[in-house]
């Protein structure tokens, strides 16, 4: 019994401490995101809260904080509260999966940085990402307001399209390892990471993944030329603040997955030791993120039937094809070993 | 501790499947379908079927619902058209479920119920080895029908959706045989409770095309 209420506990404080550290991630991710925006842009981007404007995550999240929180008429209150909340949730909780480095110990006990080893680990993140559309797409139903319909109903349709190429593309490196589970995973990649076997399906992971986390150049359901800004338009506040929350809690959360299926997890390279594990994931996740930034600086938006094109076009067949082939190869090495 | 979570998400499943059917909008009750296909998960990955929980969620509630919201959304049904009763359907429905009622208690009261504490399956059933095992050995030739049926299905489909002939002047044209002329009534779409900004006519949505194009 004791050792069960201590196993509960000590998983509360995994989760805590995961959540704060997202969370602080979360806010400096849009600081980064604003400065590394305004240097490719010829500008200096947030300079005046702070040195070199660091503390203005804080101003904004005080800004968020105090503004008003509008519902509108004619809205429905029950859904428009609780989507922002869905789509939070869904993107934080794929996160319990993914081991942030090997056994260490603390004080004598051995503790594992993973707040939940499951055997079914990709499954687990496909399921729950798979729930992230609801967010969107009832949150633009619930505000009563054709830009919001249309921009939750186009999220919609763009999510469910990139999840097949997401999903396919995960299946290359979860055939090289022979698991769906995540320890298993990246302990198959000590020796070679994945991304050197995988390079198709990494680029096809990256891709989809920007897709599903709306991000620019896929960033359509917010398109705000046409849409003013999507799904959120109606959304003030706190609630507001939820959904950009859940974008940027997204976009962490595919960087982790691409670190851990296909950057090696926490496996450096040269120095290994089992306390530098979750500095190499957050390097490699860190290296992520700007990669994202840096596309964000340099792409243009696509029109919405070329998204759809590459969509069904390109990335489907492409990945249909890295998964035969990854397949056979995969058994030829077996055969001839 | 089994037995208690067990008991907590039948509560659950159960109430939100009275829900379901009971709501007069049809998104909420898309909605409580999808709380009915997440306790029914949970209660998989107790019977220590992680697999199929995995793949109830992907399924049901990550496409399968999403689709009947893009269909409730885009046809913005009124509360008032669904209420509409029909005395024939509910009749034979009751008659139905007095049916499986009948069934269910001759299976109890003969005792074909099995009643043992034994796992009627093997340890690690329902894991994705064992699935997967079963799948691509014993019933790899029906698994194989099944997904050229789907197939079947899937290009069926497309070819129904797909209009005769396809010009650049009818292309964008999805306002159905009438061309658009028959003014929807105010209040009429665009959201839950039909308020000012809710007369969006289908014609001016933009079609979305969720894998079938249009070329122009």
């Amino acid at each position: 019994m004791l050792a069960a209420l201590g196993a509960i506990g000590g998983t509360a404080l995994k989760v805590a401490l995961v959540f704060g550290i997202l969370l602080t991630m979360v806010a400096y991710l849009v600081w980064l995101e604003r400065k590394v925006l305004g240097h490719i842009q010829s500008r200096r981007g947030p300079l005046h809260v702070g040195p070199h404007g660091l503390l203005q995550p804080l101003a904004d999240i005080t800004k968020l904080f105090l503004k008003e929180d509008v519902i509108p008429d004619g809205a429905d209150r029950v859904i428009f509260s609780l989507a922002p909340g869905i789509a939070v949730a869904s993107a934080m909780s794929a996160i319990a999966v993914i081991p942030f480095g090997q056994v260490v110990s603390l004080f004598g006990h051995p503790i594992r940085l993973h707040i939940a080893d499951v055997d079914i680990g990709i499954l687990y993140i496909l399921a729950v990402g798979s729930l992230g559309v609801y967010g969107l797409i009832l949150g633009g139903w619930a505000s009563n307001n054709k830009f919001s319909l249309l921009g939750g109903l186009r999220s919609s349709a763009q999510m469910v399209s990139y999840e097949l190429s997401l999903g396919l593309a995960l299946v290359g490196p979860l055939m090289l390892a022979g698991t769906l589970r995540m320890q298993g995973i990246v302990d198959a990649q000590r020796n070679l990471w994945f991304i050197c076997l995988q390079p198709l399906g990494f680029i096809i992971y990256i891709v989809s993944a920007l897709a599903e986390t709306n991000r620019i150049p896929f960033d359509l359901p917010e398109a705000e030329s046409e849409l003013v800004a999507g799904y959120h338009v109606e959304y003030s506040g706190f609630k507001f603040a939820f959904f950009f929350l859940a974008e940027y809690v997204a976009m962490i959360t595919v960087a982790c997955v691409a670190t851990t299926l296909f950057l090696g997890g926490y496996h450096g390279i040269g120095v290994n030791a089992a306390w530098l594990g979750p500095a190499w994931f957050m390097g490699k996740v860190a290296l992520l993120l700007f990669l994202f930034i840096w596309i964000r600086g340099t792409l243009p938006r696509f029109r919405y039937d070329q998204l759809m094109q590459l969509g069904w076009k390109v990335l489907l067949p492409l990945a249909f094809l890295n998964v035969a082939l990854t397949g056979v190869i995969a058994i030829w090495l077996d055969r001839s070993s | 501790m089994e037995l208690f979570m067990f008991a907590l998400l039948g509560l659950v499943s159960i109430g939100s499947s009275l829900a379901m059917i009971g709501h007069k909008n049809p998104v909420y009750s898309a909605l409580y379908m999808v709380v009915t296909f997440a306790t029914t998960a949970v209660m998989f990955v107790l019977l220590k079927a992680p697999f199929i929980a995995a793949v109830q969620i992907i399924i049901y509630a990550g496409a399968v619902v999403v689709l009947f919201l893009f269909v409730v959304m885009f046809l913005n049904l009124k509360a008032a058209v669904l209420l509409e009763r029909r005395r024939g359907p509910l009749l034979l429905a009751f008659v139905l479920a007095g049916l499986v009622a009948g069934e269910l208690a001759a299976v109890v009261a003969t005792g074909a119920w099995p009643d043992t504490d034994e796992a009627l399956v093997p340890p690690g059933f329902g894991s994705v080895a064992s699935v997967a095992t079963v799948l691509f050995t014993r019933y790899l030739v029906p698994f194989e029908i099944a997904s050229i049926i789907l197939l079947t299905g899937m290009v069926g489909a497309l070819a129904l959706a797909r209009r005769e002939s396809i010009t650049p002047e009818t292309a964008y044209d999805l306002r159905g045989p009438d061309g658009g002329r028959e003014k929807p009534e105010a209040g009429d779409g665009g959201g839950p409770a039909g308020g000012p900004d809710a007369s969006v006519e289908p014609a001016e949505r933009e079609p979305v095309p969720i894998g079938v194009e249009v070329h122009r």
